[in-house]
């Protein structure tokens, strides 16, 4: 393609109507063309004042979710010092604690869904689940889940339980359940239960048995009634720290 | 029209929201809700408008909000504001839902209808008439009809410019074209700078 056909694409690009591939090459392109690169940069502007006159109002579970996720999920590292790489793990450090507390407040969420349905077994996990997050040694660990949804394990050794818990996740499809696996570092998966999540995707349950020598927590879909062993490639695994 | 409403902290209240993307980058969880509010309306309409479907859009929109969280020292101000970053972020993830292999066979549908109907007025006028901005609708109305048919369906529908061509029958060259043309006049007619 010339350069002057390429010049055209400017507005194509700015409205995302490029292929994967044409995009990549008009990138480049523009790394060594600046009136491209201002063109592009004010077409995208104009662009977005369509996006914006499309506005409406999201449904009101969008919010609640966003910021609880963004509770749980790292920011990508930017270019900092080492000073403020010290302070940052500094204020991680205090933040572990608001980490656990918004964990916590999904889980109250799904535990309200599950009150209707299992009140007894829900208010015996409640307790467990309340012991687990608020031990001194929980550690938290997070992943996005294949398929939708993001899920987070919190472990305590000293309660030796650990509790997982999830959001948006996708029904796991008839005759097909989620299951939950403790794995050690050969590799060896050891059910920890079956996951049911709520009709909204939520899920707070206690993981069946100890951590043990487990290095791993995974999440597998199942056929119904879950597996001796995964027979499926996990959807979900995340390191619990020994 | 940005300054829809304010978090209750009061610093984060009176600051833009190119300043509050800054203060996000610093991990500042309340100047993230306060971007959220200010901006979770323009993000979810302009997912749903491409997408078309509620459920879909609600968790396009969670994900780009979550890389709004994740990313938000990569936004340069002298590169553009930023309603147009977080903008260009939502239209590129619904771009990608579009044309990803599940939504293949909604999107066949689409697609096929769209052949079937040829009649693609008819789409981009429905488009314009759901618009909020009468600033933004004036402006498409000014267009040439096949401008304002490209422009809508490539950034209204999510459609390539190779299949805008195909829906419209005429040279890719021309789709091409039509595209950046219908964006210049936008740009100038609302006086839109960099």
């Amino acid at each position: 393609m010339s350069d002057a056909d390429l010049h055209l694409l400017t507005g194509a690009y700015a409205a995302d109507a490029l292929s994967a591939g044409e995009s990549r090459a008009f990138e480049e392109h523009l790394d060594g063309c600046a009136s491209c690169a201002l063109e592009v940069r004010e077409l995208q502007a104009t662009a977005s004042l369509l996006g914006a006159a499309a506005a409406e109002a999201p449904p009101s579970s969008l919010k609640a979710t966003v910021l609880s996720q963004a509770r749980v999920t790292p920011q990508a590292a930017s270019l900092e010092t080492a000073r403020t790489r010290r302070l940052r793990r500094l204020s991680a450090l205090l933040g572990a604690a608001a980490v656990v507390l918004a964990v916590a407040a999904i889980a109250l969420g799904a535990w309200a869904a599950q009150l209707h349905r299992t009140a007894d077994s829900a208010v015996a996990q409640a307790a467990t689940i309340t012991q687990v997050l608020t031990a001194a040694d929980a550690t938290t660990s997070s992943g996005e889940i294949a398929g939708g949804g993001r899920g987070t394990v919190v472990v305590s050794r000293s309660q030796q339980q650990a509790v997982f818990v999830a959001s948006d996740l996708a029904a796991a499809g008839s005759d097909r359940t989620y299951q939950l696996w403790w794995i050690d570092a050969t590799g060896a998966a050891r059910s920890a239960g079956l996951v049911a999540p709520t009709s909204d995707g939520s899920v707070a349950t206690v993981l069946a048995g100890a951590p043990d020598g487990a290095s791993h927590v995974g999440v597998t879909v199942e056929p119904a009634g879950g597996s001796a062993a995964p027979t499926t490639h996990p959807v979900l695994v995340v390191a619990v720290t020994a | 029209m940005w300054g829809r409403r304010a978090s209750s902290g009061v610093p984060v209240g009176s600051a833009s929201l190119e300043h509050l993307l800054a203060i996000v980058a610093q991990g500042d969880h309340e100047a993230f809700e306060a971007v959220y509010d200010r901006s979770a309306p323009q993000v979810y309409g302009l997912v749903r408008r491409v997408l078309l479907d509620a459920a879909q859009a609600e968790e396009v929109a969670q994900e780009v909000f979550l890389e709004v969280w994740r990313s938000a020292a990569s936004f340069d101000p002298s590169r553009g504001g930023a309603m147009t970053w977080l903008l260009t972020i939502a239209h590129r993830r619904a771009v990608d839902r579009v044309r990803s292999a599940q939504a293949a066979s909604d999107r066949d549908v689409r697609f096929g209808r769209l052949q079937v109907e040829r009649d693609i007025d008819v789409v981009s006028e429905a488009v314009e008439q759901r618009l909020d901005s009468a600033a933004v609708r004036d402006a498409l109305s000014s267009l040439t009809m096949l401008q304002r048919q490209a422009l809508t369906l490539a950034y209204y529908g999510g459609y390539t410019h190779t299949e805008v061509s195909e829906l419209l029958g005429v040279p890719l060259g021309t789709v091409k074209t039509r595209i950046r043309d219908g964006l210049i006049r936008l740009r100038d007619l609302m006086g839109v700078t960099a």
